[in-house]
């Protein structure tokens, strides 16, 4: 025990305060001890695969004790019930306790104060109500820029499913987004190519400080032992992930980057999405009270229809989140298509009217009524057959 | 006043790793079971209940008779028939405290059967100050 001084003997633990945390460990104690536990591990296994898994298995045990112990600790008396909530805990203050340092957002604080500026131009006159307090422009977090997108996607009346189709809707200019961007710092990113994968990138990762791989054990990655705490962590708080760790060369340096990735189950993707709509709802909410003119008030009455109707679409038909780009039609970000075999729903849905028609006579408008009042608490009527629509007489 | 009370603490999987009838009440030979019962009842509300709000600690969650469910963290569970707010949040802590501590014991296996007697009689004194 170095440089730890005097401890008061308890007999049982129990009776221990427990720790602040402020102790520092010594950098060279925990290599050695690191690396015996590789070592040992080493001797226990066959090949490589069965000895990332022991990594991470222990790893994994330090991870959910370390977000018991933090919650305790840092959080007073609140839960993470939010997917991007739990990835900003893991980045800042899980990263922070066990490695020193916070991690930093992938795409840049530039962009949170561009969407933000961009939506607060276009409602200049609410501008007050539209930045609550939270959204100081000093130190945006990740889920300060996740709204942001939200309630962006939400003005533009469709959502962004990812940086691809932030690019296209061709706001900003091209260079301040770049999918695949490698930032210099170590970072926490959103995958491209998948909705619900998330990426956190060390130049150095501490447990990999140390270590170089022989040529004969491929693409082992002592990284996965983090990859564990992190899975440790998703995993206690009810956000199941398959976590891997990588190693990713950059280019003028000598020794690669760790990634790990973090590929959350389908049922957290989906209620993530959910609740990033409801976000967007929340924003949209906030707008109509604060609108002022009555075209202002009809245009965002507009939006709250189309963003809740989207949201009851997808809980009604049940679907992951990429389904619904699928069936929402290219041209008409209101027009949704929904195939299945020989089954096609068409519903439009324009201001505050839903025009439903297909052979599929499951998705009826008591049906869409039904969802739509349990989600977002508005009613619908169902008014019959169409006769008359913008003004043209249909039959 | 005689009160009732058991403390339960619950693995992810739902399998019960601790209990204690924590009440000064003269114990009845059915009551145990029926409070397993309430409290494995109250369950399926915990759960539904978790990913609405963010708050730890919810207070009465369900009913039966004037027996009342608490619980914090979704783990740590209490029937009790007492109106004590404050000191079910208390007893709450303190034994959340305790149980971290349990946790952080590398030996222990989390999900597993809390067998420590000095937990068990720090959890029985925490009831008798607080409850």
């Amino acid at each position: 025990m170095i440089g730890v001084g005097k401890i008061k003997q308890y007999t049982n633990v129990l009776d221990k305060p427990l720790s602040k945390g402020k102790q520092e460990v010594s950098l060279s104690a925990f290599a050695f001890l690191f690396s015996e536990l590789v070592q040992y591990n080493q001797t226990q296994v066959d090949n490589i695969a069965e000895l990332e898994r022991r990594l991470e298995d222990a790893g994994y045990a330090v991870g959910a004790r370390v977000l018991e112990l933090l919650c305790h600790r840092e959080k007073g008396n609140r839960r993470e019930t939010r997917l991007l909530g739990i990835l900003s805990f893991v980045h800042s203050t899980v990263w922070k306790v066990l490695f020193g340092k916070a991690l930093e957002i992938g795409f840049g604080g530039t962009l949170v104060k561009k969407v933000l500026m961009e939506v607060s131009d276009r409602f200049q006159d609410m501008k007050d109500g539209l930045l609550p307090d939270a959204w100081d422009l000093g130190e945006p977090t990740m889920v300060d820029l996740w709204s942001c997108l939200v309630l962006r996607s939400a003005v533009q009346g469709s959502r962004i499913e990812s940086l691809a189709a932030l690019q296209q809707m061709n706001l900003f200019p091209l260079e301040q987004i770049k999918p695949n961007c490698s930032p210099v710092a170590d970072s926490l990113e959103k995958g491209t190519e998948h909705e619900d994968e998330y990426m956190i990138s060390e130049k150095e990762l501490l447990v990999n400080r140390f270590i170089s791989i022989l040529k004969d054990m491929g693409t082992f990655n002592c990284g996965a032992f983090v990859a564990g705490i992190v899975r440790g962590v998703l995993d206690s708080a009810g956000f199941p992930a398959v976590v891997t760790a990588h190693f990713v060369p950059v280019e003028g340096q000598l020794r690669p980057r760790t990634t790990i990735l973090i590929k959350f189950a389908e049922e957290v993707d989906t209620a993530s999405f959910m609740s990033d709509m409801s976000l967007g709802l929340n924003a949209l909410l906030h707008l109509n009270l604060h609108a002022k003119g009555t075209t202002e008030r009809s245009k965002i009455r507009m939006m709250f229809t189309q963003v809740s109707c989207s949201l009851s679409l997808v809980s009604m038909f049940e679907l992951v989140p990429s389904d619904l780009v699928s069936i929402s039609s290219e041209t008409n970000a209101s027009l949704f298509i929904y195939r299945n075999a020989s089954d096609v729903a068409y519903i439009l849905v324009c201001v505050d009217d839903i025009v439903n028609t297909g052979n599929h006579n499951s998705y009826d408008i008591e049906h869409i009524s039904q969802s739509a009042y349990h989600v977002v608490g508005c009613l619908i009527k169902d008014v019959g057959q169409l006769h008359d629509f913008l003004g043209v007489g249909v039959n | 006043m005689a009160t009732t009370a058991c403390f339960m603490i619950v693995s992810r999987n739902d399998i019960p790793i601790y209990e204690a009838e924590v009440g000064t009440a003269p114990k009845k030979e059915d009551a145990a079971h029926q409070h397993q019962f309430i409290l494995h009842a109250a369950l399926d509300i915990v759960q539904d209940l978790a990913w609405t709000t963010s708050a730890m600690f919810l207070k009465a969650i369900d009913r039966f008779n004037d027996l009342a469910v608490s619980f914090i963290h979704t783990r740590l569970m209490l029937l009790h028939d007492s109106r004590n707010d404050d000191g079910i949040k208390t007893f709450f802590q303190e034994v959340h405290e305790l149980y971290i501590k349990i946790l952080l014991n590398p030996l222990y296996l989390p999900g597993s059967r809390i067998t420590s007697s000095q937990f068990d009689t720090k959890v029985r004194a925490l009831a008798r100050k607080y409850l």
